[in-house]
């Protein structure tokens, strides 16, 4: 009795083996080049910032994070703007920090209150690693990958 | 905010279970009465799986699951081809199985932590040496070929370890100089190993050695012309060895016409062969083929005896898991720090793969068939032991890689989960 219905089952599992084993190869495959290409979305986009802003101070939420910055970014409240900071002192276009030749620069776009290390930047200035921007009432440190900061020195 | 996600495996893992359970479901009814102990070894099989994926993945955060579930399902599918063979095959791969796993997590530990070994290198060179000059003297024979050593109630392949030995070296020369004289010790060190593995009439360890030489020189310095002419020499030094030595000439002969000598060398082959077409696309179901006709079939001839009760469209799925283990490591391989990493997990994934190619290539006729194993599948202490060290070498990278990585998405804010 047993041995008769092995033989079925043992003729018939076989496509039950074959469809585990080709559905297994499918879902490792696909799972496998998914994981890859996200990865090297990420790092990719990990790869184009030049470096971060640490938030300091005005954002007890936010406090500690870091946000990347690419070569040319707005800073603001804004919708729009690459670096969004949701505070009611940060202006909807605040600030814009980008790459000049070998250096970061700090350009205040609006009326509202931008200071570099305490001191009041009207004009667009150089940064540097560890320097603090005032934006409004928050706070951010500027960290500069340091092969880039090495190049400027 | 960036974030890098993991996907999940668990689908793959629930239908690697699945499969195990069903085929050990199946040897359960396969002698007339319930065999009980299939029941046991299916329940055992998939726990030492999932519990080796789950320990692992927790010990080890930047763990390779994909090159580990590939390698997983491949030896699950040799226990079961094992199983139904004898039983006590079995049992044995399964002990063994356990023991590697240890020396692949013992691996991982160390490749993390170190950097290259430098003037140890030279210490692995000898011992790889010692090891394959040891099998001249200390032998015994299995199949014409001169590779086992008995210590005491063990037997182990000294050739399988000298392999391991083999591929450190590689990297630590191919990694650290440039200059093509100082490349003499390593190439020199080379020769010895294919003379010695050539005497020992280990053809396939031989053959092996040689592409991975070949494979890594051209990935490290990137010669073509040089390359050719390592191709060149080994041909010529195939051609040569088919002259000199008779037993060369006599694997060639039966591969060019197994029928004619069916009764005598061409045996095995044709009977690997006619399990193949037997087995047809679909098999003729688990049980129900004759691997008992098939010398070494439990070892180099394994393939065959897949390819006979599941099919061979089963047989390239087992093939395609190969590739799938392969694209990892070269993944990992090009994604590696420094070179001395990246050609480590290069060696060892070259290695493996051309292992499988050299002995599925022998048994379905398109080589002349050498005996060596199917890297995980085929049964074997030394080798399985071998193949999960260079697994642990592989992971041992990818570790590295993955810490590197973390740092890095961590100082820019990104999230890792």
């Amino acid at each position: 009795m047993l041995a008769s219905i092995y033989t079925v089952l043992a003729a018939g599992m076989k496509y039950w083996f074959l469809l585990l084993a080709a559905l297994m190869v499918w879902l490792l495959i696909s799972s496998s080049t998914k994981e890859y290409r996200e990865r090297k979305a990420v790092l990719g986009e990990i790869g184009e910032y030049i470096g971060y802003l640490e938030i300091l101070r005005g954002l007890p939420e936010a406090k500690g994070a870091r946000i990347g910055i690419t070569r040319d970014n707005t800073i603001g409240s804004g919708r729009n703007a690459d670096i969004v900071i949701r505070h009611p002192s940060v202006q909807k276009s605040h600030a814009m920090i980008y790459l000049k030749g070998k250096k970061l620069i700090l350009s205040p776009l609006t009326k509202g209150v931008t200071r570099i290390n305490g001191r009041r930047a009207d004009n667009a200035y150089a940064v540097r690693s560890g320097d603090v921007i005032t934006l409004g009432a928050v706070e951010v440190k500027v960290y500069i990958r340091p092969e880039l900061e090495r190049a400027v020195c | 905010m960036l974030k890098l996600t993991k996907q999940s495996a668990k689908a793959i893992l629930f239908l690697q279970q699945l499969f195990i359970l069903s085929a050990f479901g199946l040897l359960t009814i396969r002698n007339g009465q319930p065999d009980l102990m299939a029941a046991a070894m299916g329940g055992a099989v998939c726990l030492f799986n999932l519990l080796q994926y789950n320990i692992l993945r927790t010990a080890f955060r930047h763990l390779d699951r994909f090159v580990l579930l590939a390698a997983q399902f491949l030896w699950s599918v040799g226990l079961i081809v094992m199983y139904r063979i004898r039983p006590e095959y079995a049992f044995r791969q399964g002990i063994f199985l356990i023991v590697s796993t240890f020396a692949a997590v013992i691996m991982m530990l160390i490749i993390r932590r170190s950097k290259d070994f430098g003037k140890w290198n030279w210490v692995f060179m000898a011992l790889a040496v010692m090891l394959l000059g040891s099998t001249l003297v200390l032998s015994r024979a299995i199949g014409g070929a001169k590779n086992w050593i008995d210590i005491g109630p063990f037997s182990f392949q000294p050739s399988e370890f000298a392999k391991i030995l083999f591929i450190m070296g590689s990297a630590y020369f191919l990694s650290t100089r440039d200059k093509l004289t100082s490349f003499i010790p390593y190439i020199a060190f080379t020769g010895i190993c294919v003379l010695l593995l050539v005497a020992a009439r280990e053809l396939g360890t031989g053959l092996l050695l040689c592409g991975t030489f070949l494979v890594l020189f051209f990935a490290a310095t990137g010669r073509t012309l040089l390359t050719m002419l390592g191709v060149g020499v080994f041909g010529a030094g195939a051609f040569a060895s088919y002259h000199l030595f008779s037993h060369v000439q006599t694997r060639v002969n039966i591969w060019r016409d197994p029928w004619s000598s069916y009764n005598a060398e061409g045996y095995q082959i044709v009977q690997g062969l006619m399990a193949l077409a037997s087995g047809g696309l679909f098999g003729v179901g688990l049980g129900k083929g004759m691997p008992g006709v098939i010398p070494a079939s439990h070892t180099d001839y394994i393939f065959s005896v897949i390819g006979e009760e599941f099919g061979i469209l089963f047989a390239a799925i087992v093939i395609i898991f190969y590739l799938v283990f392969i694209v990892r490591g070269m993944l990992i391989a090009l994604n590696a720090e420094n070179i001395y990493d990246a050609l480590l997990a290069f060696g060892c994934t070259c290695m493996l793969s051309l292992q499988g190619f050299i002995i599925i290539g022998g048994v379905i006729k398109l080589i002349p068939l050498t005996g060596i194993t199917l890297p995980f599948i085929s049964y074997g202490g030394s080798s399985l032991l071998s193949s999960m060290i260079q697994l642990g070498i592989i992971e041992g990278v990818a570790l590295k890689n993955g810490k590197r990585e973390e740092k890095e998405l961590r100082m820019m804010g990104a999230d890792v989960r």
